[in-house]
Protein backbone atom coordinates (compact mmCIF):
# COMPACT_ATOMS: atom_id res chain seq x y z
CA UNK A 1 0.00 0.00 0.00
CA UNK A 2 1.30 3.40 -0.94
CA UNK A 3 2.10 5.43 2.14
CA UNK A 4 4.51 7.83 3.74
CA UNK A 5 7.09 5.97 5.82
CA UNK A 6 9.38 7.67 8.26
CA UNK A 7 12.33 6.19 10.05
CA UNK A 8 15.79 7.15 11.24
CA UNK A 9 18.53 6.01 8.87
CA UNK A 10 22.06 6.10 10.24
CA UNK A 11 20.99 8.87 12.57
CA UNK A 12 19.15 10.94 9.97
CA UNK A 13 15.38 11.27 9.55
CA UNK A 14 14.12 9.76 6.31
CA UNK A 15 10.69 9.98 4.69
CA UNK A 16 9.76 7.73 1.78
CA UNK A 17 6.52 7.98 -0.15
CA UNK A 18 6.22 4.52 -1.57
CA UNK A 19 4.56 1.12 -1.38
CA UNK A 20 5.09 0.02 2.20
CA UNK A 21 5.08 -3.66 1.21
CA UNK A 22 8.39 -3.12 -0.58
CA UNK A 23 11.46 -4.60 1.01
CA UNK A 24 13.83 -2.39 2.96
CA UNK A 25 16.77 -3.67 0.90
CA UNK A 26 15.48 -2.06 -2.28
CA UNK A 27 14.51 1.18 -0.62
CA UNK A 28 18.08 1.42 0.68
CA UNK A 29 19.75 0.46 -2.59
CA UNK A 30 17.47 2.18 -5.10
CA UNK A 31 15.61 5.05 -3.41
CA UNK A 32 18.36 6.03 -0.97
CA UNK A 33 21.33 4.95 -3.12
CA UNK A 34 23.10 3.20 -0.26
CA UNK A 35 24.58 0.24 -2.11
CA UNK A 36 26.72 -1.04 0.74
CA UNK A 37 23.79 -3.31 1.66
CA UNK A 38 24.00 -6.22 -0.75
CA UNK A 39 21.37 -8.20 -2.61
CA UNK A 40 22.37 -11.83 -2.88
CA UNK A 41 19.89 -14.68 -2.32
CA UNK A 42 16.83 -12.49 -1.87
CA UNK A 43 15.29 -15.11 0.39
CA UNK A 44 16.76 -14.29 3.78
CA UNK A 45 19.12 -17.24 3.70
CA UNK A 46 22.61 -15.83 3.13
CA UNK A 47 22.78 -12.71 5.31
CA UNK A 48 24.53 -10.45 2.78
CA UNK A 49 21.71 -7.89 3.11
CA UNK A 50 21.81 -7.72 6.91
CA UNK A 51 21.12 -4.32 8.47
CA UNK A 52 20.30 -3.26 12.01
CA UNK A 53 16.69 -2.32 12.83
CA UNK A 54 15.92 -1.17 16.37
CA UNK A 55 19.08 -2.82 17.60
CA UNK A 56 18.46 -6.19 15.95
CA UNK A 57 20.22 -7.65 12.93
CA UNK A 58 17.61 -8.30 10.23
CA UNK A 59 17.63 -9.51 6.65
CA UNK A 60 16.63 -6.43 4.70
CA UNK A 61 15.57 -8.47 1.66
CA UNK A 62 12.73 -9.92 3.77
CA UNK A 63 11.93 -6.85 5.84
CA UNK A 64 8.91 -4.90 4.59
CA UNK A 65 9.23 -1.14 4.79
CA UNK A 66 6.09 -0.83 6.90
CA UNK A 67 7.77 -2.80 9.69
CA UNK A 68 10.58 -0.26 10.08
CA UNK A 69 8.34 2.81 10.36
CA UNK A 70 9.39 4.92 13.32
CA UNK A 71 12.42 2.78 14.03
CA UNK A 72 16.15 3.28 13.87
CA UNK A 73 17.90 1.65 10.89
CA UNK A 74 21.67 1.30 10.70
CA UNK A 75 23.57 0.23 7.56
CA UNK A 76 27.23 -0.48 6.87
CA UNK A 77 27.70 3.11 5.75
CA UNK A 78 27.48 4.34 9.36
CA UNK A 79 29.72 1.79 11.07
CA UNK A 80 32.78 4.02 10.68
CA UNK A 81 32.33 7.23 12.64
CA UNK A 82 34.08 10.54 12.05
CA UNK A 83 36.42 8.97 9.54
CA UNK A 84 37.50 6.32 12.02
CA UNK A 85 36.83 2.66 11.31
CA UNK A 86 34.94 0.59 13.88
CA UNK A 87 37.06 -1.96 15.74
CA UNK A 88 35.30 -4.72 13.80
CA UNK A 89 36.14 -3.13 10.46
CA UNK A 90 39.75 -2.72 11.54
CA UNK A 91 39.86 -6.34 12.67
CA UNK A 92 38.41 -7.55 9.35
CA UNK A 93 41.18 -5.69 7.53
CA UNK A 94 43.92 -6.98 9.80
CA UNK A 95 42.70 -10.56 9.60
CA UNK A 96 41.97 -10.43 5.88
CA UNK A 97 38.48 -11.60 6.75
CA UNK A 98 37.13 -11.57 3.19
CA UNK A 99 38.14 -12.02 -0.39
CA UNK A 100 35.51 -10.60 -2.71
CA UNK A 101 33.88 -8.72 0.16
CA UNK A 102 30.29 -9.20 -1.01
CA UNK A 103 29.18 -10.78 2.28
CA UNK A 104 31.24 -8.37 4.39
CA UNK A 105 28.61 -5.71 5.10
CA UNK A 106 26.23 -8.35 6.42
CA UNK A 107 28.97 -10.11 8.36
CA UNK A 108 30.05 -6.89 10.04
CA UNK A 109 26.55 -5.79 11.05
CA UNK A 110 25.65 -9.27 12.30
CA UNK A 111 28.84 -9.29 14.37
CA UNK A 112 28.23 -5.71 15.51
CA UNK A 113 24.88 -6.58 17.09
CA UNK A 114 26.26 -9.84 18.46
CA UNK A 115 29.18 -8.16 20.25
CA UNK A 116 26.91 -5.49 21.71
CA UNK A 117 24.87 -8.24 23.32
CA UNK A 118 27.84 -10.53 24.03
CA UNK A 119 30.94 -8.41 24.63
CA UNK A 120 33.05 -11.36 25.75
CA UNK A 121 31.92 -14.30 23.66
CA UNK A 122 33.46 -17.72 23.59
CA UNK A 123 34.80 -18.70 20.19
CA UNK A 124 32.10 -21.37 19.94
CA UNK A 125 29.45 -18.71 20.47
CA UNK A 126 30.86 -16.62 17.63
CA UNK A 127 30.89 -19.63 15.32
CA UNK A 128 27.34 -20.54 16.24
CA UNK A 129 26.07 -17.00 15.82
CA UNK A 130 27.75 -16.39 12.44
CA UNK A 131 26.63 -19.69 11.01
CA UNK A 132 23.70 -18.18 9.16
CA UNK A 133 25.86 -15.70 7.27
CA UNK A 134 27.34 -17.33 4.20
CA UNK A 135 30.71 -16.55 2.59
CA UNK A 136 31.30 -18.28 -0.70
CA UNK A 137 34.97 -17.32 -0.75
CA UNK A 138 35.43 -19.38 2.39
CA UNK A 139 36.73 -16.72 4.76
CA UNK A 140 34.78 -18.02 7.77
CA UNK A 141 37.80 -18.93 9.86
CA UNK A 142 39.29 -15.47 9.44
CA UNK A 143 35.90 -13.85 10.08
CA UNK A 144 35.64 -15.68 13.40
CA UNK A 145 39.20 -14.67 14.30
CA UNK A 146 38.48 -11.05 13.42
CA UNK A 147 35.32 -10.95 15.54
CA UNK A 148 37.13 -12.56 18.45
CA UNK A 149 39.94 -10.02 18.24
CA UNK A 150 37.48 -7.11 18.12
CA UNK A 151 35.62 -8.44 21.15
CA UNK A 152 36.52 -7.82 24.77
CA UNK A 153 37.01 -11.49 25.46
CA UNK A 154 40.26 -11.99 27.37
CA UNK A 155 43.28 -12.94 25.33
CA UNK A 156 41.64 -12.06 22.05
CA UNK A 157 41.70 -8.28 21.81
CA UNK A 158 44.11 -6.94 19.26
CA UNK B 1 47.84 -16.18 -41.90
CA UNK B 2 48.28 -15.09 -38.35
CA UNK B 3 46.89 -17.03 -35.46
CA UNK B 4 43.85 -15.37 -34.04
CA UNK B 5 41.94 -15.70 -30.85
CA UNK B 6 39.50 -18.56 -30.79
CA UNK B 7 41.92 -21.12 -32.18
CA UNK B 8 42.40 -24.02 -29.89
CA UNK B 9 45.86 -24.87 -28.74
CA UNK B 10 46.29 -27.72 -31.19
CA UNK B 11 45.27 -25.66 -34.19
CA UNK B 12 47.53 -22.87 -33.03
CA UNK B 13 50.51 -25.20 -32.78
CA UNK B 14 49.87 -26.52 -36.25
CA UNK B 15 49.68 -23.01 -37.66
CA UNK B 16 52.77 -21.95 -35.80
CA UNK B 17 54.73 -24.84 -37.22
CA UNK B 18 54.32 -27.29 -34.39
CA UNK B 19 57.15 -29.31 -33.00
CA UNK B 20 59.30 -29.27 -29.96
CA UNK B 21 60.64 -25.77 -30.33
CA UNK B 22 57.23 -24.19 -30.18
CA UNK B 23 56.19 -26.41 -27.31
CA UNK B 24 59.20 -25.32 -25.31
CA UNK B 25 58.29 -21.74 -26.04
CA UNK B 26 54.77 -22.21 -24.79
CA UNK B 27 55.02 -19.59 -22.13
CA UNK B 28 53.86 -16.02 -22.06
CA UNK B 29 55.08 -15.30 -25.56
CA UNK B 30 53.11 -18.12 -27.15
CA UNK B 31 49.95 -17.28 -25.27
CA UNK B 32 50.31 -13.70 -26.34
CA UNK B 33 50.94 -14.86 -29.88
CA UNK B 34 47.50 -16.39 -29.97
CA UNK B 35 46.39 -12.91 -30.76
CA UNK B 36 49.30 -11.49 -32.65
CA UNK B 37 47.81 -8.02 -32.75
CA UNK B 38 47.44 -7.77 -29.00
CA UNK B 39 50.55 -7.97 -26.85
CA UNK B 40 51.51 -6.37 -23.59
CA UNK B 41 53.23 -3.07 -24.31
CA UNK B 42 56.99 -2.79 -23.88
CA UNK B 43 56.91 0.88 -22.88
CA UNK B 44 56.63 1.08 -19.11
CA UNK B 45 54.72 4.34 -19.39
CA UNK B 46 51.70 2.22 -20.32
CA UNK B 47 51.75 0.62 -16.87
CA UNK B 48 52.61 3.39 -14.48
CA UNK B 49 52.72 7.10 -13.96
CA UNK B 50 54.72 8.74 -11.20
CA UNK B 51 53.11 11.93 -10.00
CA UNK B 52 55.05 14.99 -9.00
CA UNK B 53 54.01 14.22 -5.42
CA UNK B 54 55.66 10.82 -5.69
CA UNK B 55 52.46 8.80 -5.82
CA UNK B 56 52.62 5.98 -8.33
CA UNK B 57 49.52 5.14 -10.35
CA UNK B 58 49.57 1.64 -11.80
CA UNK B 59 47.37 0.64 -14.74
CA UNK B 60 46.44 -2.97 -15.31
CA UNK B 61 43.83 -4.91 -17.21
CA UNK B 62 43.80 -7.55 -14.48
CA UNK B 63 40.89 -6.86 -12.16
CA UNK B 64 40.27 -7.51 -8.49
CA UNK B 65 37.53 -10.02 -7.74
CA UNK B 66 38.57 -11.22 -4.34
CA UNK B 67 41.68 -13.09 -5.39
CA UNK B 68 43.90 -10.23 -4.23
CA UNK B 69 45.10 -9.02 -7.62
CA UNK B 70 44.92 -5.37 -6.65
CA UNK B 71 47.35 -5.90 -3.82
CA UNK B 72 49.63 -8.46 -5.46
CA UNK B 73 50.16 -6.30 -8.53
CA UNK B 74 50.92 -3.28 -6.36
CA UNK B 75 53.44 -5.40 -4.46
CA UNK B 76 55.18 -6.30 -7.70
CA UNK B 77 55.50 -2.67 -8.72
CA UNK B 78 56.59 -1.55 -5.26
CA UNK B 79 59.26 -4.24 -5.23
CA UNK B 80 60.73 -3.61 -8.66
CA UNK B 81 60.35 0.17 -8.71
CA UNK B 82 61.63 0.67 -5.17
CA UNK B 83 58.67 2.52 -3.65
CA UNK B 84 56.46 2.03 -0.62
CA UNK B 85 53.33 -0.06 -1.13
CA UNK B 86 51.33 2.74 0.46
CA UNK B 87 52.40 5.16 -2.28
CA UNK B 88 50.71 3.14 -5.02
CA UNK B 89 47.25 3.74 -6.46
CA UNK B 90 45.80 1.00 -8.63
CA UNK B 91 43.65 1.54 -11.72
CA UNK B 92 42.26 -1.82 -12.79
CA UNK B 93 40.28 -2.81 -15.84
CA UNK B 94 39.63 0.68 -17.20
CA UNK B 95 39.81 -0.09 -20.91
CA UNK B 96 40.44 3.55 -21.77
CA UNK B 97 43.52 3.82 -19.59
CA UNK B 98 44.93 0.35 -18.94
CA UNK B 99 47.07 -1.74 -21.26
CA UNK B 100 45.09 -4.30 -23.26
CA UNK B 101 44.46 -7.55 -21.50
CA UNK B 102 42.76 -10.76 -22.57
CA UNK B 103 40.92 -10.99 -19.26
CA UNK B 104 41.28 -12.03 -15.64
CA UNK B 105 40.99 -15.80 -15.51
CA UNK B 106 42.96 -19.02 -15.37
CA UNK B 107 45.37 -17.92 -12.63
CA UNK B 108 47.20 -15.90 -15.29
CA UNK B 109 47.61 -12.62 -13.40
CA UNK B 110 50.72 -13.49 -11.44
CA UNK B 111 52.46 -15.81 -13.86
CA UNK B 112 51.49 -14.17 -17.18
CA UNK B 113 50.93 -10.50 -16.55
CA UNK B 114 53.18 -10.39 -13.49
CA UNK B 115 56.45 -10.66 -15.41
CA UNK B 116 55.38 -7.92 -17.84
CA UNK B 117 54.35 -5.64 -14.98
CA UNK B 118 57.50 -6.31 -13.01
CA UNK B 119 59.65 -5.73 -16.08
CA UNK B 120 57.93 -2.40 -16.67
CA UNK B 121 58.53 -1.30 -13.08
CA UNK B 122 62.13 -2.46 -13.17
CA UNK B 123 62.72 -0.62 -16.44
CA UNK B 124 61.19 2.53 -14.98
CA UNK B 125 63.53 2.21 -12.04
CA UNK B 126 66.55 1.85 -14.34
CA UNK B 127 65.55 4.93 -16.30
CA UNK B 128 64.90 6.94 -13.15
CA UNK B 129 68.23 6.03 -11.61
CA UNK B 130 69.93 6.94 -14.87
CA UNK B 131 68.30 10.35 -14.68
CA UNK B 132 69.21 10.62 -11.01
CA UNK B 133 72.85 9.81 -11.68
CA UNK B 134 73.01 12.60 -14.21
CA UNK B 135 71.28 15.04 -11.91
CA UNK B 136 73.40 14.18 -8.87
CA UNK B 137 76.62 13.97 -10.87
CA UNK B 138 77.62 10.49 -9.74
CA UNK B 139 77.83 7.13 -11.41
CA UNK B 140 74.77 4.96 -11.18
CA UNK B 141 76.40 2.24 -9.13
CA UNK B 142 76.78 4.67 -6.23
CA UNK B 143 73.03 5.19 -5.96
CA UNK B 144 70.61 3.62 -3.50
CA UNK B 145 66.86 3.55 -4.06
CA UNK B 146 64.48 3.44 -1.18
CA UNK B 147 60.85 4.51 -0.86
CA UNK B 148 60.88 6.37 -4.17
CA UNK B 149 64.01 8.31 -3.28
CA UNK B 150 67.39 7.98 -4.97
CA UNK B 151 70.30 8.71 -2.65
CA UNK B 152 74.06 8.71 -3.09
CA UNK B 153 75.35 5.89 -0.90
CA UNK B 154 76.75 7.26 2.34
CA UNK B 155 75.60 10.80 1.57
CA UNK B 156 71.96 11.02 2.68
CA UNK B 157 71.72 14.69 1.79
CA UNK B 158 72.52 14.10 -1.86
CA UNK B 159 69.20 12.74 -3.01
CA UNK B 160 66.40 13.22 -5.50
CA UNK B 161 62.91 11.78 -5.45
CA UNK B 162 61.13 9.94 -8.25
CA UNK B 163 58.52 12.68 -8.21
CA UNK B 164 61.13 15.36 -8.86
CA UNK B 165 62.63 13.29 -11.66
CA UNK B 166 59.40 12.46 -13.45
CA UNK B 167 57.56 15.69 -12.68
CA UNK B 168 54.40 13.70 -13.30
CA UNK B 169 55.12 13.52 -17.00
CA UNK B 170 55.66 10.64 -19.39
CA UNK B 171 59.27 9.54 -19.08
CA UNK B 172 60.81 9.54 -22.54
CA UNK B 173 64.39 8.82 -21.59
CA UNK B 174 65.69 5.73 -23.36
CA UNK B 175 68.33 3.49 -21.93
CA UNK B 176 70.14 0.78 -23.81
CA UNK B 177 70.22 -1.68 -20.94
CA UNK B 178 67.43 -4.02 -20.03
CA UNK B 179 66.57 -3.94 -16.36
CA UNK B 180 67.13 -7.11 -14.39
CA UNK B 181 64.30 -8.30 -12.18
CA UNK B 182 65.02 -8.66 -8.50
CA UNK B 183 65.84 -12.15 -7.31
CA UNK B 184 63.45 -13.81 -4.89
CA UNK B 185 66.10 -13.62 -2.18
CA UNK B 186 65.97 -9.81 -2.43
CA UNK B 187 62.20 -9.52 -2.06
CA UNK B 188 60.95 -7.20 0.65
CA UNK B 189 57.40 -6.48 -0.51
CA UNK B 190 56.63 -9.45 -2.71
CA UNK B 191 56.01 -12.59 -0.71
CA UNK B 192 54.79 -10.62 2.29
CA UNK B 193 51.12 -10.46 3.32
CA UNK B 194 50.24 -6.79 3.71
CA UNK B 195 46.64 -5.73 4.38
CA UNK B 196 44.68 -5.79 1.14
CA UNK B 197 44.52 -2.48 -0.69
CA UNK B 198 40.84 -3.07 -1.43
CA UNK B 199 40.07 -3.70 2.25
CA UNK B 200 38.98 -0.21 3.38
CA UNK B 201 36.32 0.17 0.71
CA UNK B 202 35.03 -3.33 1.31
CA UNK B 203 34.56 -2.94 5.07
CA UNK B 204 32.81 0.40 4.68
CA UNK B 205 30.39 -0.64 1.96
CA UNK B 206 31.92 1.88 -0.42
CA UNK B 207 33.18 -0.74 -2.90
CA UNK B 208 31.16 -0.70 -6.10
CA UNK B 209 30.23 -4.13 -7.41
CA UNK B 210 28.68 -4.59 -10.83
CA UNK B 211 25.17 -4.53 -9.34
CA UNK B 212 25.94 -1.26 -7.55
CA UNK B 213 26.85 0.68 -10.66
CA UNK B 214 24.14 2.87 -12.09
CA UNK B 215 24.53 4.33 -15.53
CA UNK B 216 21.94 6.71 -17.01
CA UNK B 217 19.50 4.81 -19.20
CA UNK B 218 20.61 1.45 -17.85
CA UNK B 219 18.07 -1.36 -17.51
CA UNK B 220 18.14 -4.47 -15.31
CA UNK B 221 17.10 -7.75 -16.89
CA UNK B 222 15.53 -10.67 -15.13
CA UNK B 223 15.43 -13.91 -17.05
CA UNK B 224 12.64 -16.46 -17.01
CA UNK B 225 14.28 -19.73 -16.01
CA UNK B 226 12.88 -23.07 -17.16
CA UNK B 227 11.93 -25.31 -14.25
CA UNK B 228 14.24 -28.06 -15.44
CA UNK B 229 16.84 -28.90 -18.03
CA UNK B 230 15.31 -29.61 -21.41
CA UNK B 231 11.99 -27.88 -20.68
CA UNK B 232 10.35 -26.13 -23.61
CA UNK B 233 8.00 -23.17 -23.44
CA UNK B 234 4.48 -24.09 -24.52
CA UNK B 235 2.63 -20.89 -23.71
CA UNK B 236 3.55 -17.52 -22.26
CA UNK B 237 1.21 -14.85 -20.94
CA UNK B 238 2.95 -11.48 -20.52
CA UNK B 239 -0.23 -9.38 -20.24
CA UNK B 240 0.29 -8.34 -16.62
CA UNK B 241 3.96 -7.52 -17.11
CA UNK B 242 3.24 -5.46 -20.23
CA UNK B 243 0.87 -3.28 -18.17
CA UNK B 244 3.55 -2.40 -15.61
CA UNK B 245 5.07 1.04 -16.21
CA UNK B 246 8.57 1.05 -17.66
CA UNK B 247 8.69 -2.68 -18.35
CA UNK B 248 10.05 -4.15 -21.57
CA UNK B 249 9.50 -7.83 -22.31
CA UNK B 250 11.96 -9.49 -24.65
CA UNK B 251 11.42 -12.93 -26.11
CA UNK B 252 13.66 -14.95 -28.35
CA UNK B 253 12.20 -18.42 -28.75
CA UNK B 254 12.25 -19.94 -25.25
CA UNK B 255 14.48 -17.23 -23.81
CA UNK B 256 12.39 -14.59 -22.09
CA UNK B 257 13.57 -11.54 -20.16
CA UNK B 258 11.89 -8.57 -18.53
CA UNK B 259 13.73 -5.27 -18.31
CA UNK B 260 13.29 -2.27 -16.05
CA UNK B 261 15.33 0.64 -14.75
CA UNK B 262 15.27 -0.79 -11.25
CA UNK B 263 15.89 -4.45 -10.40
CA UNK B 264 12.96 -4.68 -8.00
CA UNK B 265 10.40 -3.77 -10.68
CA UNK B 266 12.05 -6.22 -13.07
CA UNK B 267 11.64 -8.95 -10.44
CA UNK B 268 7.97 -8.02 -9.92
CA UNK B 269 7.38 -8.23 -13.66
CA UNK B 270 9.13 -11.57 -13.85
CA UNK B 271 6.91 -12.95 -11.12
CA UNK B 272 3.84 -11.85 -13.08
CA UNK B 273 4.71 -13.93 -16.15
CA UNK B 274 2.52 -16.98 -16.63
CA UNK B 275 4.48 -19.69 -18.38
CA UNK B 276 3.48 -23.23 -19.26
CA UNK B 277 6.38 -25.55 -19.86
CA UNK B 278 6.60 -28.95 -21.43
CA UNK B 279 8.81 -30.92 -19.08
CA UNK B 280 10.89 -33.83 -20.27
CA UNK B 281 10.50 -37.02 -18.33
CA UNK B 282 13.24 -37.12 -15.73
CA UNK B 283 15.57 -40.05 -16.30
CA UNK B 284 17.65 -39.39 -13.22
CA UNK B 285 16.98 -38.90 -9.55
CA UNK B 286 19.05 -38.42 -6.43
CA UNK B 287 19.85 -42.11 -6.29
CA UNK B 288 20.98 -42.53 -9.90
CA UNK B 289 22.74 -39.20 -10.64
CA UNK B 290 26.12 -40.25 -9.31
CA UNK B 291 26.37 -43.38 -11.37
CA UNK B 292 25.22 -41.43 -14.40
CA UNK B 293 28.04 -38.93 -14.00
CA UNK B 294 30.62 -41.62 -13.48
CA UNK B 295 29.44 -43.57 -16.48
CA UNK B 296 29.42 -40.59 -18.84
CA UNK B 297 32.54 -38.68 -18.05
CA UNK B 298 35.08 -36.91 -20.17
CA UNK B 299 38.23 -38.96 -20.15
CA UNK B 300 40.76 -36.52 -18.88
CA UNK B 301 43.69 -37.33 -21.11
CA UNK B 302 41.90 -38.49 -24.22
CA UNK B 303 42.65 -36.43 -27.25
CA UNK B 304 40.52 -35.23 -28.84
CA UNK B 305 37.98 -35.07 -26.02
CA UNK B 306 35.47 -37.88 -26.28
CA UNK B 307 32.47 -38.86 -24.31
CA UNK B 308 32.75 -42.44 -23.16
CA UNK B 309 30.97 -44.91 -21.01
CA UNK B 310 33.72 -46.09 -18.73
CA UNK B 311 32.08 -48.23 -16.14
CA UNK B 312 29.05 -50.43 -16.13
CA UNK B 313 26.55 -49.46 -13.45
CA UNK B 314 27.73 -50.96 -10.21
CA UNK B 315 26.21 -51.50 -6.84
CA UNK B 316 27.54 -49.03 -4.25
CA UNK B 317 28.92 -51.87 -2.13
CA UNK B 318 30.75 -53.44 -5.07
CA UNK B 319 32.04 -50.03 -6.10
CA UNK B 320 33.58 -49.42 -2.70
CA UNK B 321 35.21 -52.82 -2.76
CA UNK B 322 36.82 -52.09 -6.12
CA UNK B 323 37.92 -48.63 -5.13
CA UNK B 324 41.48 -49.56 -4.34
CA UNK B 325 42.17 -51.11 -7.70
CA UNK B 326 40.58 -48.76 -10.19
CA UNK B 327 41.32 -49.80 -13.75
CA UNK B 328 43.38 -47.63 -16.07
CA UNK B 329 41.10 -45.12 -17.73
CA UNK B 330 38.99 -44.55 -14.65
CA UNK B 331 38.01 -40.90 -14.75
CA UNK B 332 39.86 -38.82 -12.20
CA UNK B 333 37.41 -35.98 -12.37
CA UNK B 334 34.79 -34.41 -14.48
CA UNK B 335 36.03 -31.72 -16.79
CA UNK B 336 37.01 -30.89 -20.31
CA UNK B 337 40.48 -32.07 -21.08
CA UNK B 338 41.58 -28.76 -22.55
CA UNK B 339 41.67 -27.08 -19.15
CA UNK B 340 45.39 -27.04 -18.43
Amino acid sequence: MKSSIQFALNGWPVTLNTDDDRMLLWALRTDLELTGTKYACGEGICGACTVVVAGKAVRSCRTALKTVAGKEVLTIECLARDGKLHALQQAFIEHGAFQCGYCTSGMLLTAYVFLRENPKPLREAIVAHMERNLCRCGAHQRIVEAIASASQAPGTSS
Amino acid sequence: MSPSRGLDRRAFLELAGGGVVVLVALGPAALRAQDARRVYPEDFNAYLVIGENGRVTVFSGKIEMGQGAMTSQAQMVAEELGVELASIDMVLGDTDRCPWDMGTFGSLTTRMFGPALRAAAAQARLVLTTLAARKLGVSQDRLVVKAGRVTVAGEPNRAVSYGELSKGARITQVVDDKAVLRAASEFRVMGASPPRLDAPEKVTGAAKYAADIRIPGMLYARILRPPMHGATLLRLDTAVAEQLPGITVIRHDDLVAVLHADPESAATALASLKADWRLPEAKLDQDSIFEHIVAYAWVRDAEPPRLVALLPPVEPAASAAQGAQAAPGTPLGIGLNNDR
